[in-house]
Protein backbone atom coordinates (compact mmCIF):
# COMPACT_ATOMS: atom_id res chain seq x y z
CA UNK A 1 0.00 0.00 0.00
CA UNK A 2 2.62 2.09 -0.33
CA UNK A 3 3.89 4.52 -3.45
CA UNK A 4 7.50 4.47 -4.15
CA UNK A 5 9.48 7.59 -2.83
CA UNK A 6 11.73 9.21 -5.09
CA UNK A 7 14.52 8.31 -3.19
CA UNK A 8 13.18 4.34 -3.78
CA UNK A 9 13.37 4.90 -7.24
CA UNK A 10 16.83 5.94 -7.19
CA UNK A 11 17.56 3.04 -5.15
CA UNK A 12 18.68 5.63 -2.65
CA UNK A 13 20.60 3.04 0.02
CA UNK A 14 20.48 -0.15 -1.75
CA UNK A 15 24.01 0.07 -2.80
CA UNK A 16 25.24 0.89 0.67
CA UNK A 17 23.26 -1.87 1.69
CA UNK A 18 25.72 -3.74 -0.35
CA UNK A 19 28.86 -1.78 0.22
CA UNK A 20 28.97 -0.35 4.02
CA UNK A 21 25.75 -1.05 5.43
CA UNK A 22 27.17 -3.55 8.32
CA UNK A 23 24.20 -2.06 10.57
CA UNK A 24 22.12 -3.00 7.96
CA UNK A 25 20.24 -5.68 10.29
CA UNK A 26 19.69 -3.63 12.73
CA UNK A 27 16.16 -3.50 13.45
CA UNK A 28 15.33 0.35 13.07
CA UNK A 29 13.58 0.19 16.35
CA UNK A 30 16.65 -1.38 18.14
CA UNK A 31 18.14 0.92 20.95
CA UNK A 32 21.22 1.02 19.26
CA UNK A 33 19.62 2.50 16.03
CA UNK A 34 17.70 5.23 18.06
CA UNK A 35 21.11 5.99 19.93
CA UNK A 36 22.45 6.80 16.73
CA UNK A 37 19.74 8.77 15.20
CA UNK A 38 19.58 10.62 18.66
CA UNK A 39 23.77 11.40 18.59
CA UNK A 40 22.86 12.68 15.43
CA UNK A 41 20.51 15.25 16.00
CA UNK A 42 22.51 16.20 19.05
CA UNK A 43 26.03 16.94 17.00
CA UNK A 44 23.18 19.04 14.83
CA UNK A 45 22.25 20.98 17.84
CA UNK A 46 25.55 22.21 18.87
CA UNK A 47 26.95 25.93 17.94
CA UNK A 48 29.38 24.12 16.10
CA UNK A 49 26.47 22.82 13.61
CA UNK A 50 24.57 25.87 13.03
CA UNK A 51 25.81 25.93 9.10
CA UNK A 52 24.68 22.47 8.25
CA UNK A 53 21.54 22.58 10.69
CA UNK A 54 20.66 26.38 8.14
CA UNK A 55 21.56 24.32 5.01
CA UNK A 56 19.02 21.61 6.43
CA UNK A 57 16.23 24.24 7.10
CA UNK A 58 16.87 26.13 3.97
CA UNK A 59 16.88 23.03 1.53
CA UNK A 60 13.13 21.77 3.34
CA UNK A 61 11.58 25.39 2.81
CA UNK A 62 13.00 26.03 -0.60
CA UNK A 63 11.75 22.44 -1.07
CA UNK A 64 8.16 23.14 0.58
CA UNK A 65 7.64 26.26 -1.74
CA UNK A 66 6.96 24.05 -4.97
CA UNK A 67 4.18 21.33 -6.05
CA UNK A 68 5.41 17.70 -4.64
CA UNK A 69 6.46 16.11 -8.22
CA UNK A 70 8.85 12.80 -7.46
CA UNK A 71 10.83 13.35 -9.81
CA UNK A 72 12.18 16.80 -9.48
CA UNK A 73 11.90 16.20 -5.85
CA UNK A 74 14.29 12.97 -5.83
CA UNK A 75 16.71 14.93 -8.15
CA UNK A 76 16.75 17.67 -5.57
CA UNK A 77 17.01 15.41 -2.69
CA UNK A 78 19.97 13.24 -3.98
CA UNK A 79 21.92 16.58 -4.56
CA UNK A 80 21.76 18.01 -1.28
CA UNK A 81 22.70 14.45 0.24
CA UNK A 82 25.83 14.77 -1.76
CA UNK A 83 26.46 18.51 -0.67
CA UNK A 84 25.75 17.72 2.74
CA UNK A 85 27.78 14.52 2.72
CA UNK A 86 31.16 16.62 1.03
CA UNK A 87 29.79 19.31 4.35
CA UNK A 88 29.81 16.48 7.04
CA UNK A 89 33.50 14.59 5.57
CA UNK A 90 34.77 18.56 6.03
CA UNK A 91 33.36 19.56 9.12
CA UNK A 92 35.03 20.21 12.59
CA UNK A 93 32.58 18.64 14.45
CA UNK A 94 33.18 15.22 12.71
CA UNK A 95 37.10 15.81 11.82
CA UNK A 96 37.69 12.38 13.87
CA UNK A 97 35.00 10.57 13.22
CA UNK A 98 35.21 7.29 12.35
CA UNK A 99 33.78 6.14 8.94
CA UNK A 100 31.21 4.27 10.35
CA UNK A 101 30.05 6.96 12.78
CA UNK A 102 29.82 9.47 8.99
CA UNK A 103 28.01 6.68 7.86
CA UNK A 104 25.30 6.96 10.97
CA UNK A 105 25.44 10.70 10.54
CA UNK A 106 24.36 10.16 7.02
CA UNK A 107 21.96 7.87 7.85
CA UNK A 108 20.53 10.30 10.13
CA UNK A 109 20.38 12.94 8.08
CA UNK A 110 18.36 10.87 5.49
CA UNK A 111 16.16 9.72 8.19
CA UNK A 112 15.43 13.78 9.39
CA UNK A 113 15.11 15.22 6.07
CA UNK A 114 12.69 11.82 4.90
CA UNK A 115 10.49 11.84 7.80
CA UNK A 116 9.94 15.79 7.27
CA UNK A 117 9.06 15.01 3.68
CA UNK A 118 7.35 11.99 3.95
CA UNK A 119 3.73 13.51 3.51
CA UNK A 120 5.15 14.88 -0.30
CA UNK A 121 6.97 11.76 -0.61
CA UNK A 122 4.36 8.96 -0.11
CA UNK A 123 0.95 8.81 -1.92
CA UNK A 124 1.56 12.49 -2.36
CA UNK A 125 -0.24 12.60 -5.51
CA UNK A 126 -3.39 11.26 -6.73
CA UNK A 127 -1.86 9.73 -9.32
CA UNK A 128 0.25 7.64 -6.62
CA UNK A 129 -3.12 7.39 -4.50
CA UNK A 130 -4.91 5.73 -7.46
CA UNK A 131 -1.95 3.23 -8.36
CA UNK A 132 -1.90 2.23 -4.82
CA UNK A 133 -6.00 1.80 -4.22
CA UNK A 134 -5.55 -0.08 -7.46
CA UNK A 135 -2.61 -2.39 -6.05
CA UNK A 136 -4.32 -2.71 -3.18
CA UNK A 137 -7.72 -4.10 -4.60
CA UNK A 138 -5.74 -6.45 -6.80
CA UNK A 139 -3.52 -7.76 -3.86
CA UNK A 140 -6.91 -7.90 -2.00
CA UNK A 141 -8.52 -10.54 -4.43
CA UNK A 142 -5.26 -12.59 -4.02
CA UNK A 143 -4.88 -12.65 -0.15
CA UNK A 144 -8.31 -14.51 -0.25
CA UNK A 145 -7.66 -16.80 -2.75
CA UNK A 146 -4.02 -17.36 -3.30
CA UNK A 147 -1.99 -20.75 -1.66
CA UNK A 148 1.83 -21.49 -1.55
CA UNK A 149 1.19 -23.89 -4.28
CA UNK A 150 -0.07 -21.66 -6.26
CA UNK A 151 3.47 -19.81 -6.48
CA UNK A 152 5.43 -23.30 -6.21
CA UNK A 153 6.56 -23.34 -3.17
CA UNK A 154 7.43 -26.66 -2.19
CA UNK A 155 5.83 -28.14 0.71
CA UNK A 156 8.74 -28.41 2.71
CA UNK A 157 9.01 -24.63 2.87
CA UNK A 158 5.45 -24.56 4.37
CA UNK A 159 6.23 -23.00 7.79
CA UNK A 160 3.03 -21.06 9.07
CA UNK A 161 4.86 -19.57 12.58
CA UNK A 162 8.43 -19.00 10.77
CA UNK A 163 6.16 -17.46 7.97
CA UNK A 164 3.82 -15.33 10.35
CA UNK A 165 6.92 -13.71 11.73
CA UNK A 166 7.83 -12.78 8.73
CA UNK A 167 4.50 -10.99 8.01
CA UNK A 168 5.08 -9.52 10.96
CA UNK A 169 8.62 -7.83 9.96
CA UNK A 170 7.25 -6.56 6.80
CA UNK A 171 4.00 -5.10 8.53
CA UNK A 172 6.51 -2.93 10.84
CA UNK A 173 7.24 -1.03 7.07
CA UNK A 174 3.89 1.30 8.36
CA UNK A 175 5.26 2.33 11.60
CA UNK A 176 8.97 4.14 9.82
CA UNK A 177 8.58 7.27 7.68
CA UNK A 178 12.26 6.84 6.66
CA UNK A 179 13.20 4.89 3.17
CA UNK A 180 16.16 3.53 5.19
CA UNK A 181 13.98 2.59 7.92
CA UNK A 182 11.50 0.50 5.59
CA UNK A 183 14.29 -1.49 4.00
CA UNK A 184 15.08 -2.51 7.45
CA UNK A 185 12.09 -4.11 8.06
CA UNK A 186 12.17 -5.46 4.37
CA UNK A 187 15.59 -6.59 5.20
CA UNK A 188 14.49 -8.72 8.61
CA UNK A 189 11.41 -10.01 6.69
CA UNK A 190 14.38 -11.46 4.04
CA UNK A 191 16.45 -12.68 7.00
CA UNK A 192 13.37 -14.69 8.56
CA UNK A 193 12.88 -16.38 4.98
CA UNK A 194 16.17 -16.91 4.83
CA UNK A 195 16.71 -18.70 8.38
CA UNK A 196 13.64 -20.69 7.57
CA UNK A 197 15.23 -21.80 3.99
CA UNK A 198 19.04 -22.29 5.49
CA UNK A 199 17.17 -24.31 8.73
CA UNK A 200 14.86 -26.61 6.44
CA UNK A 201 17.74 -26.92 4.18
CA UNK A 202 20.08 -28.18 6.81
CA UNK A 203 17.41 -30.56 8.84
CA UNK A 204 17.19 -32.47 5.57
CA UNK A 205 20.55 -32.14 3.90
CA UNK A 206 19.52 -30.43 1.28
CA UNK A 207 21.15 -27.68 -1.11
CA UNK A 208 20.83 -24.38 0.46
CA UNK A 209 18.47 -22.64 -2.14
CA UNK A 210 18.59 -19.67 -3.70
CA UNK A 211 15.80 -17.77 -5.46
CA UNK A 212 14.14 -20.32 -6.76
CA UNK A 213 12.82 -20.93 -3.51
CA UNK A 214 13.34 -17.69 -2.05
CA UNK A 215 11.37 -15.23 -4.30
CA UNK A 216 7.82 -17.80 -4.30
CA UNK A 217 7.97 -17.39 -0.79
CA UNK A 218 8.93 -13.50 -0.25
CA UNK A 219 5.82 -12.88 -2.80
CA UNK A 220 3.51 -15.07 -0.69
CA UNK A 221 4.50 -13.09 2.42
CA UNK A 222 4.40 -9.70 1.06
CA UNK A 223 0.52 -10.59 -0.18
CA UNK A 224 -0.34 -11.56 3.43
CA UNK A 225 1.30 -8.81 5.19
CA UNK A 226 -0.42 -5.97 3.14
CA UNK A 227 -3.01 -4.03 4.81
CA UNK A 228 -5.79 -3.21 2.42
CA UNK A 229 -6.72 0.41 1.80
CA UNK B 1 32.13 -12.30 9.38
CA UNK B 2 30.20 -11.15 6.59
CA UNK B 3 31.20 -11.75 3.31
CA UNK B 4 32.29 -8.65 2.36
CA UNK B 5 34.01 -7.42 6.06
CA UNK B 6 37.34 -9.08 5.48
CA UNK B 7 37.77 -7.08 2.07
CA UNK B 8 39.62 -3.49 1.54
CA UNK B 9 37.37 -1.37 2.42
CA UNK B 10 36.28 0.58 -0.04
CA UNK B 11 35.06 4.46 0.10
CA UNK B 12 31.86 2.56 0.01
CA UNK B 13 28.81 3.03 2.00
CA UNK B 14 28.07 6.90 1.66
CA UNK B 15 25.46 8.51 0.22
CA UNK B 16 27.41 10.39 -2.36
CA UNK B 17 27.83 7.00 -4.02
CA UNK B 18 23.99 7.05 -4.71
CA UNK B 19 24.14 7.64 -8.38
CA UNK B 20 27.09 5.27 -9.11
CA UNK B 21 26.60 2.99 -11.71
CA UNK B 22 27.08 -0.73 -11.54
CA UNK B 23 30.92 -0.67 -12.50
CA UNK B 24 33.13 1.28 -9.62
CA UNK B 25 35.43 4.26 -10.90
CA UNK B 26 38.35 3.01 -9.63
CA UNK B 27 39.98 1.11 -11.73
CA UNK B 28 41.96 -0.81 -8.91
CA UNK B 29 38.77 -1.85 -7.62
CA UNK B 30 36.22 -2.83 -9.52
CA UNK B 31 32.65 -3.42 -8.89
CA UNK B 32 29.85 -5.39 -10.78
CA UNK B 33 26.67 -6.34 -10.68
CA UNK B 34 26.03 -10.12 -11.75
CA UNK B 35 23.14 -12.12 -12.55
CA UNK B 36 22.16 -15.46 -12.45
CA UNK B 37 19.80 -16.69 -14.97
CA UNK B 38 18.79 -20.13 -16.09
CA UNK B 39 16.12 -23.15 -15.10
CA UNK B 40 14.89 -23.97 -11.99
CA UNK B 41 17.11 -27.00 -10.13
CA UNK B 42 20.19 -26.60 -12.96
CA UNK B 43 22.24 -25.39 -9.60
CA UNK B 44 22.45 -21.78 -10.19
CA UNK B 45 22.62 -21.14 -6.32
CA UNK B 46 24.90 -23.93 -5.90
CA UNK B 47 27.33 -22.34 -8.38
CA UNK B 48 27.40 -19.35 -6.08
CA UNK B 49 28.05 -21.16 -2.72
CA UNK B 50 30.83 -23.06 -4.41
CA UNK B 51 32.47 -19.41 -5.08
CA UNK B 52 32.01 -17.55 -2.16
CA UNK B 53 32.28 -20.78 0.40
CA UNK B 54 35.08 -20.54 3.13
CA UNK B 55 33.89 -16.69 3.26
CA UNK B 56 30.54 -17.50 2.91
CA UNK B 57 28.46 -16.66 6.34
CA UNK B 58 24.98 -17.21 5.40
CA UNK B 59 23.83 -14.94 9.05
CA UNK B 60 25.89 -11.94 7.34
CA UNK B 61 24.28 -8.65 7.27
CA UNK B 62 24.82 -8.02 4.06
CA UNK B 63 23.36 -11.09 2.14
CA UNK B 64 19.85 -12.37 2.10
CA UNK B 65 20.77 -16.38 1.86
CA UNK B 66 22.16 -17.72 -1.33
CA UNK B 67 19.82 -15.03 -3.62
CA UNK B 68 21.81 -12.28 -2.80
CA UNK B 69 25.45 -12.19 -1.86
CA UNK B 70 28.92 -10.47 -2.66
CA UNK B 71 32.08 -11.74 -3.23
CA UNK B 72 35.28 -9.63 -3.66
CA UNK B 73 37.97 -11.84 -6.44
CA UNK B 74 41.48 -10.35 -6.21
CA UNK B 75 43.45 -11.03 -9.91
CA UNK B 76 46.80 -11.57 -10.52
CA UNK B 77 47.19 -7.99 -11.63
CA UNK B 78 45.74 -6.49 -8.57
CA UNK B 79 42.73 -5.32 -9.51
CA UNK B 80 39.96 -6.90 -7.24
CA UNK B 81 36.64 -7.08 -8.63
CA UNK B 82 33.95 -6.99 -6.24
CA UNK B 83 30.42 -9.17 -7.48
CA UNK B 84 27.32 -8.35 -6.12
CA UNK B 85 25.84 -11.59 -7.14
CA UNK B 86 22.04 -11.55 -7.70
CA UNK B 87 20.42 -15.10 -8.08
CA UNK B 88 16.59 -15.59 -10.11
CA UNK B 89 13.87 -17.38 -9.87
CA UNK B 90 14.08 -20.06 -12.32
CA UNK B 91 10.35 -20.83 -12.61
CA UNK B 92 8.33 -20.43 -15.64
CA UNK B 93 6.27 -17.97 -14.03
CA UNK B 94 8.78 -15.67 -12.76
CA UNK B 95 10.52 -15.25 -16.08
CA UNK B 96 8.86 -11.64 -16.59
CA UNK B 97 10.22 -10.40 -13.25
CA UNK B 98 13.96 -10.94 -14.91
CA UNK B 99 14.46 -7.75 -16.40
CA UNK B 100 14.15 -6.43 -12.93
CA UNK B 101 17.46 -8.47 -12.16
CA UNK B 102 19.40 -8.13 -14.94
CA UNK B 103 18.61 -4.25 -15.68
CA UNK B 104 22.09 -2.59 -14.75
CA UNK B 105 23.59 -5.49 -14.86
CA UNK B 106 27.65 -5.84 -16.05
CA UNK B 107 27.71 -9.41 -16.34
CA UNK B 108 25.39 -12.46 -16.96
CA UNK B 109 25.71 -16.01 -15.72
CA UNK B 110 23.43 -17.92 -18.20
CA UNK B 111 23.29 -21.54 -16.35
CA UNK B 112 22.02 -25.37 -17.90
CA UNK B 113 22.34 -28.66 -16.84
CA UNK B 114 24.53 -30.68 -19.10
CA UNK B 115 21.93 -33.92 -18.37
CA UNK B 116 18.65 -32.06 -19.39
CA UNK B 117 18.12 -30.67 -23.00
CA UNK B 118 15.04 -29.03 -21.65
CA UNK B 119 17.32 -26.49 -19.78
CA UNK B 120 19.50 -25.75 -22.34
CA UNK B 121 16.38 -24.62 -24.41
CA UNK B 122 15.76 -22.62 -21.52
CA UNK B 123 19.00 -21.11 -21.21
CA UNK B 124 18.78 -20.30 -25.02
CA UNK B 125 15.47 -18.52 -24.36
CA UNK B 126 17.53 -16.45 -21.89
CA UNK B 127 20.35 -15.87 -24.06
CA UNK B 128 17.97 -14.38 -26.69
CA UNK B 129 16.28 -12.51 -24.28
CA UNK B 130 19.86 -10.45 -23.07
CA UNK B 131 20.35 -10.27 -26.60
CA UNK B 132 17.32 -8.48 -26.79
CA UNK B 133 16.85 -6.57 -23.64
CA UNK B 134 20.28 -6.64 -21.60
CA UNK B 135 22.87 -3.56 -21.64
CA UNK B 136 25.13 -3.74 -24.74
CA UNK B 137 28.33 -4.32 -22.63
CA UNK B 138 27.12 -6.88 -20.23
CA UNK B 139 29.47 -9.79 -20.45
CA UNK B 140 27.77 -12.90 -20.74
CA UNK B 141 28.83 -16.46 -20.01
CA UNK B 142 27.28 -20.04 -20.62
CA UNK B 143 27.92 -22.66 -18.00
CA UNK B 144 26.94 -26.16 -18.13
CA UNK B 145 26.79 -27.02 -14.95
CA UNK B 146 26.95 -30.51 -13.44
CA UNK B 147 29.85 -31.75 -15.77
CA UNK B 148 30.37 -34.54 -12.89
CA UNK B 149 27.30 -36.08 -13.91
CA UNK B 150 29.09 -36.64 -17.59
CA UNK B 151 27.78 -40.21 -17.97
CA UNK B 152 23.95 -38.64 -18.31
CA UNK B 153 25.15 -35.62 -20.41
CA UNK B 154 22.63 -34.85 -23.27
CA UNK B 155 24.10 -31.19 -24.28
CA UNK B 156 27.47 -32.07 -25.87
CA UNK B 157 29.97 -29.55 -25.18
CA UNK B 158 29.86 -28.66 -28.80
CA UNK B 159 26.83 -27.47 -29.35
CA UNK B 160 26.83 -25.66 -26.28
CA UNK B 161 30.57 -24.01 -27.43
CA UNK B 162 28.73 -23.40 -30.73
CA UNK B 163 26.19 -21.45 -29.65
CA UNK B 164 28.56 -19.12 -27.13
CA UNK B 165 30.33 -18.38 -30.19
CA UNK B 166 27.42 -17.56 -31.89
CA UNK B 167 26.58 -15.07 -29.44
CA UNK B 168 29.72 -13.65 -28.16
CA UNK B 169 29.51 -15.45 -24.93
CA UNK B 170 32.23 -17.72 -23.04
CA UNK B 171 31.49 -21.27 -22.50
CA UNK B 172 32.75 -23.29 -19.52
CA UNK B 173 31.11 -26.51 -17.92
CA UNK B 174 31.29 -26.44 -14.43
CA UNK B 175 30.89 -28.74 -11.69
CA UNK B 176 29.31 -27.51 -8.19
CA UNK B 177 29.47 -30.48 -6.76
CA UNK B 178 33.35 -30.50 -7.62
CA UNK B 179 34.51 -27.51 -7.82
CA UNK B 180 35.10 -27.81 -10.75
CA UNK B 181 35.83 -24.50 -12.51
CA UNK B 182 33.59 -22.31 -10.64
CA UNK B 183 36.91 -20.00 -9.87
CA UNK B 184 38.08 -19.85 -13.38
CA UNK B 185 34.30 -18.75 -14.36
CA UNK B 186 34.52 -16.12 -11.97
CA UNK B 187 37.85 -14.84 -12.96
CA UNK B 188 37.12 -15.10 -16.55
CA UNK B 189 34.59 -12.52 -16.32
CA UNK B 190 36.54 -10.03 -14.07
CA UNK B 191 39.33 -10.44 -16.74
CA UNK B 192 36.65 -9.03 -19.45
CA UNK B 193 35.19 -6.21 -17.26
CA UNK B 194 35.51 -3.17 -19.08
CA UNK B 195 38.41 -1.11 -17.06
CA UNK B 196 37.75 2.39 -16.45
CA UNK B 197 39.76 4.62 -18.63
CA UNK B 198 42.30 6.35 -16.27
CA UNK B 199 41.64 10.08 -15.42
CA UNK B 200 44.35 12.43 -16.65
Amino acid sequence: SLSPAPTDRQNSKSLSLWAGGQAAMESPTSAASRVDFYGFLDRMRRPEAADLFRSIKSFLASLSLDEPSAEADGARVQAFFAEMEAAIRGHPLWADATHQEIDHALEGLEKYIMTKLFDRTFAASPEDAAADAEVSDKIGLLQRFVRPHHLDIPKVLNNEASWLIAVKELQKINSFKSPWEKLLCMMSCCQVINNLLLNVSMTNDRTPSGADEFLPILIYITIKASFLL
Amino acid sequence: MGCSSSLPANSTGGLGNINNENSATDSKNLKVKLVLLGDSGVGKSCIVLRFVRGQFDPTSKVTIGASFLSQTLALEDSTTVKFEIWDTAGQERYAALAPLYYRGAGAAIVVYDITSAESFNKAQYWVKELQRHGSQDMIMALVGNKADLHEKRTVSSQEAQEHADMNNMFFVETSAKTADNINQLFEEIAKRLPRPTPLS
